[in-house]
């Protein structure tokens, strides 16, 4: 699998006009790769024959439900998942995670948060198989982040530290939107760092002094105030 | 301690008030007896006998009854005779002596008649200096009885009396003081039955003592209660899977309506008129899927079909994630958002349902965004003092319609649900209320000066210090 998009897909719902909308939003998207089933026997069926790269499951199917087929599945391979419901009760949803799914989301949802979610956890699991972490271009300079390095027309490349390739990543993951200090710190150092503000700015500083042209006056790794730090959308340059 | 204090000075002041009215009563009757006996009766006779017996005197060696005020017959009216005996039992005065009884009377004979009858004529005797006067009564008219007692017992008799009475003091104030204690039980008893009443558990009183009927009929208040309550929470279960049934039936078709209408929106064949139709479907789309989560989730908070999934959250971390997200999403566009939180909020630690919390600041922020679709800037403010946490969520938009904020304000008197016949839909806002309460905490909403809207969500902070491993943030 070199791109996301290589991802076999297996898509589980009991509902064929939502498998059309959501195998035309992937399609869209440039997923190519994609195989639905409306019932847990055509789910397995479909899973003996190829194994796939990820999973969106919907709870309520004929002939079970998706708890226990992701249970059954999780058991003997570990497939990233994530669950499509019309179940909106928290219990629901914890219950969904706790079985080891990677994410869950509700219906009616934006395709777009979709697609984002799934990005996000294909680009996690495959990490390794995907080209290398993938390269994230911010204007003359582009970043790999699998080798964390820095590479600039007209200058010596600079190598990331691991701290700083982690909050890039974290960064290039949610390009475009905001990421709290919070989800920073815990990305870097796990969970319970909050507040580890002062030593987060230290490395986003150094950061900054390898990806931006001015340090000083940042335009890709913005400050928002009180909130955390976003990397500008390629669009900008 | 302070009912059993009242009912045993109630139960002595009745002991005493009843036996004072005993006494009253007899005394009063034995009064009004006498008088009666007196107006209806009167006295045997006109003149008691001693003052008859002052009234004789002599007179020139005889006795002669004094008639300056009144004659013989006035004198001894009532009286069947009269004699006066000299010393030796002679008769020296008569009046209207039976001839049989004149004659001389021996000393025996005078101790008789003194203590009993002179021939069953009942007689009264008087010591004068001129001899014994003695007056008859006509016979039958009169009943005479000797007392005399030993002088040991009448003495012991006295002696006995106050110690008596000081007993039978001690003996009712007891009774008093067991019969108040035993009406105190069975009173705690029923008073501990209203107690669970009230706490909606049911009654069950031992039947017994005097207040055994009280305890009945309390009992089968609660039985009653009971059953009535297991009829509403069967409604309200009902009535809550009922919403949960539709809005997640809704679901499904509302993903199909949204997803299509966002692939029209984005499928650059159409043209631009047609794809902002489908961007308009879309936009509603969302709408109703914020209100079919709102509707769910407030009929469960109302009928405490949400259990509150509670667990130490730090507030600074809880409102950045959710003002993010608030950035994050399609929304804030046109917002401006300042954020600030105090340190004291950014490191205050709440025992929350984290993900209840950030609904209802996603709720207040979206509200912001929804309401102002020209664009608006959005403050969010959070302190923390006093044990409570206390987070404004302001705008300076158009502001709340005033009948929003009179809804509001009945809707947080637990007046009713919002939305029903005529009500503002202000379900986004009655949620943040009862996300607000369900935590011990509250909402208030107001207009933001000079204008826009200004919520302030109110929560009380967990007692425990900050949870290790948590540093709060240099100052």
């Amino acid at each position: 699998m070199r791109r996301i998009q290589d991802a076999d897909i297996l898509l589980v719902d009991d509902n064929p006009a939502l498998l059309a909308l959501v195998r035309e939003a992937l399609h869209n998207a440039g997923y190519r790769s994609l195989r639905t089933a409306e019932s847990c026997a055509a789910a397995r069926r479909a899973l003996a024959a190829v194994r796939p790269d990820f999973l969106i499951l919907d709870i309520n199917l004929p002939d079970g439900d998706g708890f226990s087929l992701f249970q059954e599945l999780h058991a003997q391979e570990d497939i990233p998942a994530l669950f499509l419901s019309a179940r909106d009760a928290d219990a629901d949803r914890l219950f969904g995670l706790g079985l080891g799914a990677d994410d869950y989301l509700t219906k009616p949802f934006l395709t777009q948060e979709l697609l984002l979610r799934m990005q996000h956890i294909l680009r996690r699991a495959y990490r390794a198989e995907l080209a290398q972490g993938g390269t994230v271009a911010l204007g003359a300079c582009s970043v790999d982040l699998g080798d964390a390095l820095v590479t600039r027309a007209g200058a010596a490349p600079a190598t990331l530290t691991a701290t700083e390739r982690a909050l890039l990543q974290k960064l290039a993951d949610n390009r475009g939107h905001i990421v709290t200090f919070d989800a920073l710190c815990e990305a870097v150092w796990g969970d319970g760092y909050y507040g580890y503000e002062n030593a987060l700015n230290v490395h986003i500083r150094h950061l900054r002094e390898k990806i931006e042209a001015d340090p000083s006056h940042p335009v890709w790794l913005l400050t928002v105030r009180g909130l955390g730090y976003k990397l500008a959308g390629e669009a900008k340059a | 301690m302070k009912t059993l204090g009242r009912l045993v000075r109630r139960y002595i002041l009745t002991a005493v008030g009843i036996t004072l009215g005993i006494l009253l009563l007899a005394a009063g009757t034995f009064i009004g007896f006498i008088v009666w006996w007196d107006r209806y009766y009167g006295d045997l006779a006109a003149y008691a006998p001693h003052r008859v017996a002052n009234a004789l005197r002599e007179e020139n060696g005889a006795l002669v009854l004094d008639e300056g005020q009144h004659t013989a017959q006035e004198w001894l009216a009532g009286y069947a005779w009269a004699m006066v005996l000299d010393d030796d039992g002679n008769v020296v005065w008569k009046y209207r002596l039976p001839p049989e009884l004149d004659h001389r009377y021996t000393l025996s004979q005078a101790v008789a008649f003194a203590r009993w009858y002179l021939d069953d004529w009942p007689t009264v005797s008087y010591l004068c200096d001129y001899g014994t006067f003695v007056v008859g009564y006509p016979k039958g008219t009169l009943v005479r009885w000797n007392l005399y007692m030993e002088r040991r017992l009448f003495d012991g008799a006295v002696a006995t009396l106050r110690p008596l009475l000081a007993a039978d003091l001690v003996l009712v104030v007891a009774i008093c003081v067991f019969s108040a204690w035993r009406m105190h039980k069975n009173l705690k008893n029923v008073e501990q039955g209203l107690e669970r009443l009230a706490a909606g558990q049911p009654a069950v009183v031992a039947q017994a003592g005097a207040t055994a009927e009280l305890a009945e009929r309390l009992n089968r208040t609660g039985e009653h209660l009971r059953r009535q309550n297991e009829l509403i929470a069967r409604r309200d279960t009902a009535r809550t899977n009922w919403i949960a049934g539709v809005s997640h039936d809704i679901r499904t078709p509302l993903a199909l309506i949204m997803g299509y209408a966002e692939q029209l929106q984005n499928d650059a064949a159409l043209p631009a008129a047609s794809r902002e139709k489908a961007a308009a479907i879309a936009a509603q789309g969302q709408k109703i899927k914020a209100l079919v989560s709102d509707l769910n989730l407030t009929s469960k908070l109302q009928y405490n079909a949400q259990p509150l999934r509670r667990a130490p959250v730090q507030a600074g971390p809880l409102l950045r994630r959710a003002v993010t997200d608030f950035c994050n999403s399609g929304l804030a566009e046109r917002c401006g958002v300042d954020f600030a939180v105090s340190p004291a909020a950014e490191a205050a630690v709440l025992d929350a349902d984290a993900g209840l919390l950030a609904r209802a600041f996603e709720n207040l922020l979206n509200n912001a965004a929804r309401h102002n679709p020209g664009g608006c800037a959005v403050t969010v403010r959070a302190e923390a003092a006093g044990g409570r946490l206390a987070v404004t969520v302001a705008d300076d938009g158009a502001g709340y319609p005033p009948a929003v904020l009179a809804a509001l304000g009945t809707a947080a008197a637990g007046e009713g649900t919002p939305g029903t016949a005529g009500a503002p839909h202000i379900l986004g806002l009655h949620l943040v209320e009862q996300i607000a309460a369900a935590h011990g905490g509250s909402a208030d909403f107001a207009q933001n000066a000079p204008h826009g809207a200004k919520a302030t969500v109110t929560l009380p902070l967990a007692p425990a210090e900050t949870p290790p491993g948590r540093r709060p943030p240099p100052a």
